[in-house]
């Protein structure tokens, strides 16, 4: 219930520093730490990660240190391209 | 919460581990790539709107802060279920699986009503690269939503009709796996697509 508790304070300031103009320089990195706090506790607590078979830690730990490569290098890929992405035809 | 209770009894494997779980895990790890692809893609597109709507002119922030509260109180929900059924009460197993069911329903309820809004105010999945990359990320998130309430229908179905066994909570166990996973994967969605406003 302490988890449940944290993870719905933790949403409720996510929400409530979008509305505070003063924090607009420091909106993003506050929204992805409080989405990651919110990730871990899930994932450790609710999906028993913390106290199951590091196996299992292993093999999601695997698909999401994936993930982050892909993520980081598609993003890369076209910043270091310039310009918008490219679009299909027939979208724009 | 739950880190109390002790694992459930799984059949003898040769890794020692519940093949289930095993399965369920190596499955989840797939599910990021699926997940991550989709969230790049839109991060790409989210700027491309062409002539229609913006995602400044669209998204209700308030509207999808109480959609995200909803489906991550359906994961304690979850926790409370796996919890009971460990602890032998059936009943509120039973109880605990339909409030999450219900609490899915609920979300996915304001994703059809979010959904309805947007193409009435112009956006499609076929208007820009934006509506398409968000349609499609939101969508099979939904998707997985309606997969899980599914599940969660299937397994309360199964123990009225006495098909879980009585020290049977791996089914709940897997299942619960999926549904935070679910959960987890908004948690990503909201922040990065919703409340980081685009550049």
């Amino acid at each position: 219930m302490k988890i449940a508790v944290v993870l719905a304070l933790i949403t409720l300031a996510e929400i409530a520093i979008y509305y505070i103009p003063a924090l607009a320089s420091l909106l993003i990195p506050l929204l992805v730490a409080f989405s990651f706090a919110k990730f871990m506790l899930v994932i450790l607590w609710f999906m028993h990660l913390r106290f199951d078979s590091r196996i299992f830690t292993r093999l999601f730990a695997a698909g999401l240190l994936l993930t982050l490569t892909v993520f980081i290098l598609m993003l890369l890929t076209f910043f270091l391209r310039g310009g918008p992405a490219p679009t299909p035809p027939g979208i724009t | 919460m739950s880190a109390a209770h002790p694992p459930a009894e799984h059949p003898h494997t040769s890794t020692g581990l519940d093949n289930a779980k095993l399965a369920m895990w190596a499955f989840l790890g797939s599910e990021c790539l699926f997940f991550g692809s989709f969230i790049s893609t839109y991060l790409l597109y989210r700027n491309v709107t062409g002539d229609g709507p913006t995602s400044a002119d669209l998204y209700d922030i308030p509207y999808t802060s109480i959609s995200s509260f909803v489906l991550l109180m359906s994961s304690l929900t979850m926790v409370l279920a796996l919890s009971s059924v460990q602890n032998g009460d059936r009943r509120a197993m039973r109880i605990w699986l339909m409030a999450t069911a219900f609490l899915g329903l609920t979300f996915i309820g304001g994703q059809v009503f979010e959904f309805t809004t947007f193409v009435e105010e112009g956006l499609t999945l076929s208007t820009s690269a934006f509506g398409s990359s968000f349609f499609v990320l939101t969508g099979f998130h939904g998707a997985h939503v309606t997969i899980g309430i599914l599940m969660l229908l299937g397994l309360t179905v199964m123990s009225s009709f006495g098909r879980l066994g009585p020290d049977d909570s791996r089914p709940v166990e897997v299942v619960g796996l999926y549904w935070h996973f679910v959960d987890i994967v908004w948690i990503v969605i909201f922040t990065v697509i919703y409340l980081i406003p685009s550049g």
